[in-house]
């Protein structure tokens, strides 16, 4: 979950009055903002990742103001429509499609506090919601640097040069791709250096910035700047434009005045940016009470909506009308309204109940049903469970326990090489644990019940669990007829129709081996372990063991 | 007067008079750990005295050892001599020794006057006198048993002690002797009668029982430790929670470890590029390379492609995105086992149904204290009409109970397939408020898809990283013991009660 950390002073700037640590965390206490910390000078919050615009400190001061009721309902901003057009361009449209952007002006950004908070809220939602800036990257700029209209396009990276942000001279697009830091990091994002890179030009040609890697040094921002232009670009339209909204928001908090632009596609839409209005959203309120399972009043739900910073009319007695403001992306149903409710209620003051008429049967499943009758009769015989990894490597699997090499299911981002594969038994395992305790006292009987996972091009997932049973036996002198008479127990007790076949399986000794076959099939297998496979493992003594399929 | 003594007593109290009345324990020539339990009890009956004295020996130091191998710096230097006709100038022995090893032989050869050393011309010249080297017979002495400190010339000892060849080891012993009242018994003064330790069928058979004494046993004496067969710790405390579940009318399910994206997240209305589906997050599978086959679910699939598009029927307005069937064909291992749930719910469940699932889920995690790269969930769901986000809580704050936890609380919270969304916590006694689940009320997005008749029929469903619990609940303080390699540690954990 996202955290941030910002100026306490500031904070309390913003929200106009002073609040104590006990009652700022006794007030988000059941938000989805949390008080991590309260310091000398710095506050830090964690936020739920469904609510970015709590990424930014103007976000939470917003949202505490509605806790306190000092200002309820949907926040209004001062607007003014279609400022002038972006256009986007049919070549940028196959780099990175999308592009939404605003200006602000008069914004309150006098205090270094104010900046910092600022490109730390856009760095948030680069890594967050913007996946690296691969969906979502943000371009700020100062507006006075900049001569509208503004023009989305690209073009080939030797044939485009300007200062980049934080050099002196300029490049090429190429150059910077290629020798910048940023440059380095982000240049995957829009492919082949050589080829198109994305840009946002001015009624100048200047360039603005080199989306998703770095503006120009031209509209830098320097403290005491009043008047912005905002561009995000990107691959998910509704994430840009969601990310717009909460900068705009911020910075609308700040005393700036919102002027939406008109972004021109090349096949002739049109799209206002920031969305002029509010979405609307028509509750039932039956609804509501249905998913609160408490018959809260109409008014009450009115006025939990509003704390929430939404906005909320009355259409009849049991219908509201929500307003959601366009930087909050959560709004896909009305259940989200419901829970907002909820919320703005308190869960722990909504109480709880367990339901009645909801009467079931319990009962286990089959394969631990059946895993349950083997274990009993295992701890009867005196075997210790033991519970290893399923993921492993062909290594631990095959080769150290001398078994031959076959197919097994294998995952493409390993953490590490030792677990890359899904066994196919539980005899290596069991191997390995009896190597890893050869101090410890003899006999030593140990079992594992639990899942292989076999190739099966059939099964839907072209591979099934098998849960078996492995036992080994290891002692001074134990020997093929000591792990028979164990499993000759297990088929007596559970009525198994098993018989044993003479073949030769490494890694076990050759005329000391057997096949479990039983009339469905072969179950299994049992012998004694080769010494030379049981000295490589540094174990002494001889072992015996058997695996088993389990089946009703 | 008479005495009653076990076979076994009686043999060790006559081989102590037969060696004086005194002698330590190994010298008897009876099994080391039989003649002690023997002793004890002779003891307790007043016939022996049992005392445990301290030795000191001498042993070889490493060096020593080296020395007594490779020969001493004294004795290569005769060697040498010797070699050379009884004389040599120190030039030339330079060439057949290190400087170090050569000064240490000087040195010790004219302390013990085996070479002479005389200076002409700024030459020094060496004579061997005498050839033989005491200290070889004393080394190999100590090297073969034990040797206590006075056995050898004291400038000797002082000599090798300064060399660092030799040190001076301590070992415990019990030595026995016997008490006046055991003398008299060996002697024969006072009549010892053979008592009968451990019953036999003959014994019984044969009436041989009646006629003589049945020995006393100390019946405080610790007896041989066994290690029973038993169940694992940790899946022991994950049957309880199954018992739990089973006891509140929950009835288990399971799904594939490898399996489709689509029943592990796309109908779960987790979007296709949502953070938990990249590489960091779940483990995408190599081999086979072949996607999954979703032929028996073309109309599910056709549903929840819309849904995540723009909601279909389900009045949501969806991700707005283009889902690619290609991804959610995909094969990844199991990341959570709400996958358990959404097969069974999407195979038609009526209704009510409770279902659990408790199983191994994998993640490329790091593995540390509590991280691992496969652990077990604990999910539920209660599927039900009018059920609502007091009954989630209701069942969070019962389940919670079971498990031995009396206060609950709760938060809201973000899951992709609940809303509302709840984290329950509940109160440890040690460790404060801790995380136990994540919850929630299945999005229609997800139930409407299946079949459900949403808003009427809702599922509650919670998931609890069982392990994380697990080891609060068995005292550990890594994740990865709950797979410990120690079988030690099995073998003494105590059952869960």
């Amino acid at each position: 979950m996202p955290v941030i950390r910002v100026s306490k002073e500031e904070f309390f700037r913003l929200l106009g009055k002073e609040l104590s640590e006990e009652e700022l965390k006794s007030l988000l206490e059941d938000t989805k903002v949390n008080l991590e910390a309260f310091e000398e000078d710095e506050l830090e919050f964690e936020v739920t990742a469904d609510r970015m615009d709590l990424v930014t400190i103007e976000g939470i001061v917003r949202t505490v103001k509605g806790l306190i009721e000092e200002e309820i309902g949907l926040p209004e901003y001062p607007l003014d429509r279609k400022e002038f057009k972006v256009r986007v361009t049919k070549a940028v449209s196959e780099v990175r499609p999308y592009v939404v952007a605003a200006v602000v002006r008069k914004v309150d950004l006098r205090t270094e506090d104010s900046l910092i908070s600022l490109i730390e809220a856009q760095e948030k939602i680069h890594e967050t919601l913007g996946r690296k800036r691969k969906r979502v990257s943000i371009g700020l700029h100062d507006f006075s640097k900049v001569v509208p209209p503004i023009t989305y396009d690209a073009k080939p990276s030797d044939k485009v040069v300007f200062t980049p942000l934080g050099e002196i001279m300029e490049m090429t697009a190429k150059e910077i791709l290629e020798q910048t830091e940023k440059g380095r990091e982000y240049a995957h994002i829009i492919g082949n250096p050589r080829e198109l890179v994305p840009l946002i030009l001015d009624s100048r040609g200047e360039v603005l910035s080199m989306p998703p890697i770095i503006n120009s040094e031209l509209t830098r921002l320097t403290p005491g700047i009043r008047d912005l232009f905002i561009d995000v670009t990107g691959t998910d339209l509704r994430a840009i434009s969601y990310t717009l909204e909460i900068i705009v928001a911020a910075l609308a908090e700040r005393g700036g005045r919102i002027s939406t632009l008109e972004i021109e596609y090349p096949d002739g839409t049109l799209l206002e940016t920031p969305r002029p209005e509010p979405s609307e959203m028509v509750i039932e309120v039956d609804f509501i009470r249905r998913m609160v399972g408490t018959p809260l009043s109409i008014d009450e739900i009115v006025h939990q909506l509003e704390r929430s910073r939404l906005g909320a009319q009355k259409l009849s007695e049991g219908r509201i009308k929500v307003l959601i403001p366009g930087f909050r992306a959560d709004f896909l149903h009305p259940v989200d309204v419901a829970e907002e409710v909820a919320i703005s209620y308190g869960l722990n003051n909504l109480g709880y109940e367990l339901p009645e008429n909801v009467m079931t049967v319990g009962r286990r499943h089959p394969r631990e049903a059946l895993s349950s009758l083997f274990r009993t009769l295992m701890i009867g015989l005196g075997y210790q469970e033991v519970l290893n990894y399923i993921m492993t490597s062909k290594e631990f699997l095959f080769n150290s326990v001398g078994r031959d090499e076959r197919p097994v299911v294998e995952v493409a981002n390993p953490v590490s090489e030792s677990y890359s594969v899904l066994r196919d038994s539980l005899l290596p395992g069991l191997l390995h644990f009896l190597a890893a305790n050869t101090h410890s006292q003899y006999p030593q009987k140990i079992f594992e019940i639990g899942d292989v996972v076999i190739i099966d091009e059939s099964y839907e997932t072209k591979a099934r669990d098998e849960r078996r049973l492995g036992a080994v036996y290891a002692d001074y002198s134990v020997g093929f007829e000591d792990a028979y008479s164990h499993l000759k127990a297990l088929s007596d007790n559970l009525s198994l129709d098993i018989k044993l076949e003479e073949c030769e399986e490494r890694p076990f000794i050759s005329g000391r081996c057997a096949k479990i076959n039983s009339p469905k099939g072969e179950l299994g297998i049992i012998g004694e372990i080769d010494p030379s496979i049981l000295l490589r493992l540094g174990i002494t003594v001889p072992v015996v063991a058997f695996e088993l399929k389990l089946q009703a | 007067m008479e005495i009653s003594l076990s076979k076994g007593e009686i043999e060790l109290l006559m081989r102590l008079y037969k060696r004086g009345g005194r002698s330590s324990l190994e010298e008897l020539g009876i099994d080391k750990s039989k003649a002690a339990a023997w002793a004890e009890l002779l003891k307790e009956r007043g016939l022996v005295e049992v005392l445990e004295k301290r030795d000191e020996f001498l042993v070889l130091t490493p060096r020593g050892l080296k020395h007594l191998e490779e020969g001493l710096p004294e004795e290569k230097l005769i060697r040498i001599l010797e070699s050379r006709g009884g004389r040599a100038n120190l030039n030339e022995l330079k060439s057949f020794m290190e400087d170090d090893e050569l000064n240490v032989a000087i040195g010790e050869g004219r302390r013990k006057g085996i070479i002479q050393l005389e200076k002409s011309n700024g030459r020094v010249t060496l004579t061997l006198i005498r050839e033989e080297v005491p200290e070889r017979e004393i080394l190999e002495k100590i090297a073969s048993r034990y040797v206590k400190p006075e056995e050898i010339d004291k400038e000797v000892f002082i000599g090798l002690k300064r060399r660092g060849l030799i040190d001076v080891g301590e070992k415990t012993f019990i030595e026995l002797s016997l008490t006046e009242r055991g003398w008299a018994a060996a002697r024969g003064d006072v009549k010892i009668v053979e008592e009968i330790g451990k019953l036999t069928r003959d014994l019984i058979l044969s009436g041989e029982w009646r006629k003589r004494k049945l020995k006393v046993y100390n019946v405080k004496a610790m007896p041989p430790i066994v290690y029973p067969g038993k169940p694992h710790p940790y899946l022991q405390f994950l049957e309880e929670v199954r018992e739990i579940l089973i006891g509140m009318g929950f009835v288990e399910v399971k799904s594939p470890i490898v399996e489709a994206e689509f029943w592990n997240f796309d109908i779960l209305f987790q979007a296709q590029d949502h953070p938990a589906r990249e590489v960091h997050d779940s483990y995408q599978v190599a081999f086979p390379s072949t996607g999954a086959d979703l032929s028996n679910y073309i109309e599910l699939v056709e549903r929840v492609k819309r849904t995540h598009e723009d909601g279909w029927n389900t009045g949501s307005r969806g991700w707005g995105y283009s889902w690619s069937f290609d991804i959610a064909r995909r094969l990844i291992l199991r990341s959570q086992t709400t996958a358990a749930s959404a097969r069974t719910l999407a195979a038609g469940l009526e209704i009510p149904s409770k279902i659990f699932a408790i199983d191994k889920v994998f993640r490329p995690e790091t593995p540390d204290k509590t991280h691992a790269i496969e652990f077990h969930q604990c999910e539920g769901v209660v599927l039900a009409e009018d059920m609502n986000v007091r009954h989630l809580m209701g069942f969070l704050a019962e389940f919670a109970k079971q498990l031995g936890f009396r206060e609950v609380k709760f938060k809201p919270a973000y899951f992709p397939f609940t809303e509302p969304s709840v984290e329950a916590y509940v109160k440890h006694d040690q460790l404060g408020w801790i995380e136990i689940a994540g919850s929630g009320l299945f999005r229609p997005e997800m139930l409407i898809p299946m079949g459900y008749d949403y808003p009427k029929v809702q599922a509650l469903a919670w998931g609890i990283g069982i392990g994380r619990l697990a080891i609060i609940k068995l005292d550990l303080d890594d994740i990865r013991e709950l797979h410990s390699q120690n079988l030690d540690y099995l073998r003494k954990a105590p059952l869960r009660r």
